[in-house]
């Protein structure tokens, strides 16, 4: 009896899966998105970064005079 | 007279421009902290796969959709439906049996299916609960508004409902969600399995110090809850001068809070997971007189922390009627209000219920509740591969 878990989200902190694997009965878990793997990982990393949140809102607050733009600034 | 305008980096213009949009996004601060919080126990990362780019364009998507509670409905069933067939394009290994939540990543779950996989569905709310609550806004017209027609959304889809009633084994949190099954969706008896929940252990820990009278309720304040019936039966109790103060933990519409019923109650709006603890130690009561859920979560809390639990059947909890709690009909605020007033009022019943229902919680532990789920299915399907 060997299982493919799928779930949605960390619904009880992934009890089925990791019961599953702890009783040798896990072949393969499958979820959506978790804060300590894969791009995940570097997402929620993003949460303790001072450019979110505050920071970037300040940058939104950054604006050059006029509408648009000339066409004559770069960004480094 | 410039000839050209040189600088580290700006919000309207560029890279800056697309990281300052983040600042309103929902994913950024908050919802990337609670992503951090999502961690795979360390042994089964070795077998996880995840789908972060789909799931970033469903933050994404469903940011943009966030006033229009039908295109947010839609976009959720979308993207599980997304997720499934990128699941399915990542294979079965040498699984034979599939588990899914309520047929979740419907696409995966119907071609396991055909290939002969045993699957397995948890279903962790009752199905008839958009009809229940359909009903119930009938009834309670201005209590809940813009809510979506749910089955119109999942016209097209391979969801839920209609993949569950294929499973091999529900997996189903209480009695009461194995029964809706049986009896209204024609499940054959054996195919469905009562697993309840379990409770942190760490919750043993909290000394309740019962403030007499604190009643709480926590949970979204809403109709599925019985917020209304919460509201009617402390207008009784109140009228009976029972003293009594009503707190609410958990999120809530204004449409709820604005309602003259909700009067006496004290809503505290969301409260985190460390605090609620700070309510559990000070309740007398927790009071839950739901009309549909799988397997209350917060029962089980409260019976750890030693708080007797007024409930409905319907909120499928562990609790026994008159041991560690009562269980009252569901849409009685009357019985409601008596149960309440029983408990509050005999101090020794109060402090009996109160043993039990710790000790009724140690054996819903999530320790006891992998042993149960494993044994389930054991049963189940020891005679095949």
């Amino acid at each position: 009896m060997k299982f493919i878990v799928a779930q949605v989200g960390a619904r009880r902190t992934y009890a089925v899966p990791a019961i599953l694997e702890k009783a040798g009965m896990l072949d393969r878990f499958y979820t959506d998105i978790t804060g300590d793997i894969g791009l995940g990982a570097v997402v929620s990393a993003a949460a303790v970064l001072p450019l979110v949140g505050k920071s970037a809102r300040r940058l939104a607050a950054r604006r050059l005079p006029g509408a648009g733009h000339s066409g004559k600034s770069w960004n480094a | 007279m410039l000839d050209r305008f040189y600088t580290d980096i700006t919000g309207d213009i560029g890279l800056g421009a697309v990281v300052s949009a983040a600042a309103v996004l929902p994913l950024v601060g908050k919802s990337a902290r609670r992503l951090a919080a999502r961690r795979l126990p360390f042994n089964i990362r070795a077998k996880t796969t995840t789908f972060p780019g789909i799931s970033l364009v469903h933050a994404l998507r469903e940011a943009m959709v966030a006033r229009d509670p039908a295109a947010a409905c839609r976009e959720g069933v979308r993207f599980s439906n997304a997720l499934g067939m990128a699941m399915t394009r990542r294979g079965f290994g040498s699984a034979t049996h599939m588990y899914s939540m309520l047929g979740e990543c419907g696409p995966l779950f119907a071609e396991g299916k055909r290939r002969g996989l045993v699957t397995v569905s948890e279903i962790y709310v009752p199905l008839s609960t958009e009809r229940i609550l359909t009903e119930e806004r009938k009834k309670f017209l201005g209590w809940e508004f813009n809510v979506p027609d749910y089955a119109a959304v999942c016209r097209g889809f391979e969801v839920e409902h209609r993949l569950s009633m294929h499973a091999d084994l529900a997996i189903c949190p209480s009695k009461w969600v194995r029964d809706d099954l049986v009896q209204n969706f024609g499940l054959p008896s054996e195919r469905a399995a009562v697993v309840p929940y379990g409770v942190n252990p760490e919750l043993f820990s909290v000394r309740n110090e019962p403030v007499r009278g604190r009643i709480l309720f926590a949970g979204t304040a809403d109709l599925r809850k019985g917020i209304h019936y919460f509201a009617a039966a402390a207008e009784k109790l109140l009228v009976r001068r029972v003293r009594c103060e009503f707190r609410v933990a958990g999120n809530v519409e204004r449409s709820v809070a604005n309602q003259e019923q909700c009067r006496h109650l004290n809503f505290l709006g969301r409260v985190p997971r460390a605090k609620i603890r700070g309510e559990f130690a000070v309740a007398d009561v927790l009071v839950l007189p739901s009309l549909a859920e799988g397997s209350a979560e917060t029962t089980y809390e409260a019976l750890a922390c030693g708080v007797p639990v007024v409930t409905t059947p319907e909120a499928g909890s562990v609790v026994r009627d008159g041991i560690d709690g009562r269980i009252v009909p569901s849409r009685d605020p009357e019985a409601l209000a008596n149960a309440i007033a029983e408990i509050v009022e005999d101090r020794q019943k109060r402090e009996r219920m109160s043993r039990a229902a710790r000790d009724r919680a140690h054996d819903y532990t999530w320790e006891r509740y992998g042993e149960r789920l494993l044994a389930a299915l054991r049963q189940k399907f020891e005679d095949r591969p």
